[in-house]
């Protein structure tokens, strides 16, 4: 249940996110920055990811809040968003043919990933959207978002 | 898929996808170079031996995600890379060698790697510092590992001529291109006798892939052609369904597929290749107008000599491979071995030996050297995945997926289950010309992230 408000959260933020895409470049990074951010601190509590069997304690994101010495936070998401790059390129950015991810709403990566991961038939992105939480799939999404 | 039929339909030349491309807005093209940021909040030294699939990807990611102030030196022997990923397409002449040879001019150029070609003869890892051929030593504030493997050596093979008459070609090169010949050298009604190691090795649907291939193009131009499939193994090691499916139908009559049968030698004067079956307790011998033996692999001989070997075969005793954390990739024994990563084929972490999921461990490794180069620590949940495509025949082919989760009791990673005994990993339900297709997609992207 808890999952489900901190998704409902998510989804706003990147809503909003997406809503002030189109105005300053600034503005986007501070928008992804920060939904990244709550999505931190929200995740800290949330306990879904012991249910998949990962790990209960220290979670991915409390430990980049935690640091004070940093100059630039580690984006949320960023190294999970890195499984896609073999195929949709660096950072998204493909140059060998299959979609580009950069820039795309995170809502929007989700949704097609749980509509990949619905299809019997989905070949080899079925198996790919297989492979994450919910929770995983919003922050590799935020990530992309994130990007131009 | 609609789209598809229709630039099918087109007869979909280069310039009909480009300008096919540009009118759907999508499958963009473009030369994406990732800013490396001035300054990250990490600082350090890392060394990287090696600059293949593993070590490539590794030293791009530690720059573009660590910043300009973590110094990257990638130290590799050789003057360029092959890549062993669709190198049996060599054998039935769809590609090259040169072809499949790639530089890292661009991770100097564009990520600021530094590139040095040279042999590391030996770690220091108390001392954290590497020595060169020469004596030259560098010192390192962390150090990634990623030499490749190393192959034992086949009794009756003892010398470098009867290797080279006789090549394995499972490090693509020059040995790769010896075997296609040899192959176009066979006559109709010929036998090529391979044979597969037992696993762990290089690559699991490989072997595999290379009967098929092999068969493929013996079938269309050496008819009567044989193709025989020695395996130490007791079944197929990857992929079982889609390659059961192609000895048994798409190449019905030509492959014959023989579990179980363990290399003892090979015989370079009557050409053969001689096994005992495992379960029978029955030795043979194998003649062939081409022998092609797969040796037995293990980590390179670097790890060994560093005293960092710490992980057997089932049912053996002799470590041959460096169990890692496969959160940071960094060895098991951190007293004896600090800061000292490995990646890549000689890693166990529970996921196979290849070179996508090799680009993937140097991602997770790389952002563990940056967190802790800042003062962090590495993600605890990583998520890796293995992808890979065979052809099957000169114009189909399979893929195999799956998808992993750190798994920290064991510190290895686990095929992950997303309902009760519902993994994430799967097959191709056909080989067919879309996967052949997806599969140059996925080749040319895997190769620009790894190297440009």
């Amino acid at each position: 249940m808890k999952n489900r408000r901190l998704l409902a959260a998510v989804l706003s933020l990147s809503g909003a996110l997406a809503a002030c895409g189109g105005g300053g470049e600034a503005g986007g990074d501070a928008a992804a920055n920060s939904t990244a951010t709550e999505m931190a601190r929200r995740s800290a509590s949330d306990t879904t990811i012991a249910k998949t069997g990962t790990t209960s304690t220290g979670t991915t994101t409390a430990t980049t809040t935690t640091t004070a010495a940093a100059v630039t936070t580690v984006p949320t998401g960023r190294l999970l968003a890195s499984n896609c790059f073999a195929c949709h390129g660096t950072d998204g950015h493909p140059s060998g043919g299959f979609d580009s991810l950069a820039g795309k709403s995170a809502s929007e990566i989700v949704s097609k990933l749980k509509e990949f991961r619905a299809k019997p038939d989905g070949g080899i992105m079925r198996v790919h959207a297989l492979g994450y939480t919910e929770q995983q799939m919003w922050e590799l999404g935020t990530y992309y978002a994130s990007l131009r | 898929m609609q789209r598809r039929h229709f630039l099918r339909a087109l007869g979909a030349t280069a310039a009909g996808l480009a300008a096919m491309r540009a009118a759907f807005g999508e499958d963009s093209v473009t030369n994406y170079i990732a800013p490396v940021p001035a300054d990250t909040g990490a600082a350090g030294n890392v060394i990287v031996i090696g600059g293949g699939m593993a070590g490539a990807s590794a030293a791009k990611y530690l720059r573009v995600w660590g910043g300009q102030r973590v110094k990257v030196k990638m130290i590799e022997r050789a003057p360029s890379y092959v890549s062993n990923i669709m190198s049996n397409l060599v054998l039935n002449g769809s590609r090259t060698i040169s072809g499949l040879t790639y530089k890292w001019d661009k991770l100097v150029a564009n990520y600021g790697v530094e590139r040095i070609q040279a042999d590391v003869i030996a770690i220091d890892a108390a001392g954290r510092t590497v020595t060169l051929a020469g004596g030259q030593k560098l010192p390192y504030d962390r150090l990634v590992i990623a030499p490749g493997i190393a192959f034992d050596s086949i009794p009756g093979l003892g010398t470098a001529a009867l290797q080279a008459q006789f090549p394995h070609a499972w490090q693509a090169g020059a040995s790769t291109t010896t075997l296609r010949d040899q192959i176009r050298a066979m006559p109709s009604g010929g036998t090529f006798v391979m044979t597969i190691p037992k696993a762990p090795y290089r690559c699991p649907p490989g072997p595999y892939e290379r009967a098929c291939v092999v068969a493929d193009w013996l079938k269309r131009n050496r008819p009567g052609s044989k193709v025989i499939v020695l395996d130490e193994n007791p079944g197929i090691v990857a992929e079982k369904e889609s390659f059961t499916r192609a000895f048994e139908q798409t190449h019905a009559g030509v492959i014959e597929y023989r579990p179980s049968e363990i290399l003892v030698s090979v015989d370079p004067v009557s050409k053969a290749v001689i096994t005992t079956n495992s379960l029978m307790n029955t030795t043979q011998a194998w003649k062939g107008n081409v022998l092609n033996p797969i040796p037995r692999q293990r980590a390179p001989k670097i790890l060994a000599d560093a005293g960092m070997l710490n992980a057997a075969n089932p049912n053996e005793s002799e470590p041959k491979w460096v169990k890692v954390d496969a959160k940071s990739y960094e060895h098991l024994d951190t007293l004896h071995f600090p800061n000292v990563h490995v990646i890549g084929d000689p890693a166990a972490h529970g996921m196979p030996k290849a070179g996508h999921v090799a680009t993937m461990e140097a991602r997770v490794c790389a952002d563990a050297i940056t967190r802790y180069l800042r003062g962090d620590r590495p993600m605890d949940n990583p998520v890796a995945n293995s992808a890979c495509y065979s052809p099957i025949t000169f114009e189909t082919a399979s893929w195999l997926t799956a998808m992993y989760q750190y798994d920290s009791a064991s510190r290895q990673m686990k095929a992950f289950e997303y309902a009760t005994g519902m993994f994430a990993s799967g097959e191709a339900g056909v080989a067919d010309k879309d996967n052949f297709d997806q599969m140059n997609k996925w080749f040319v992207q895997l190769m620009a992230d790894t190297f440009a």
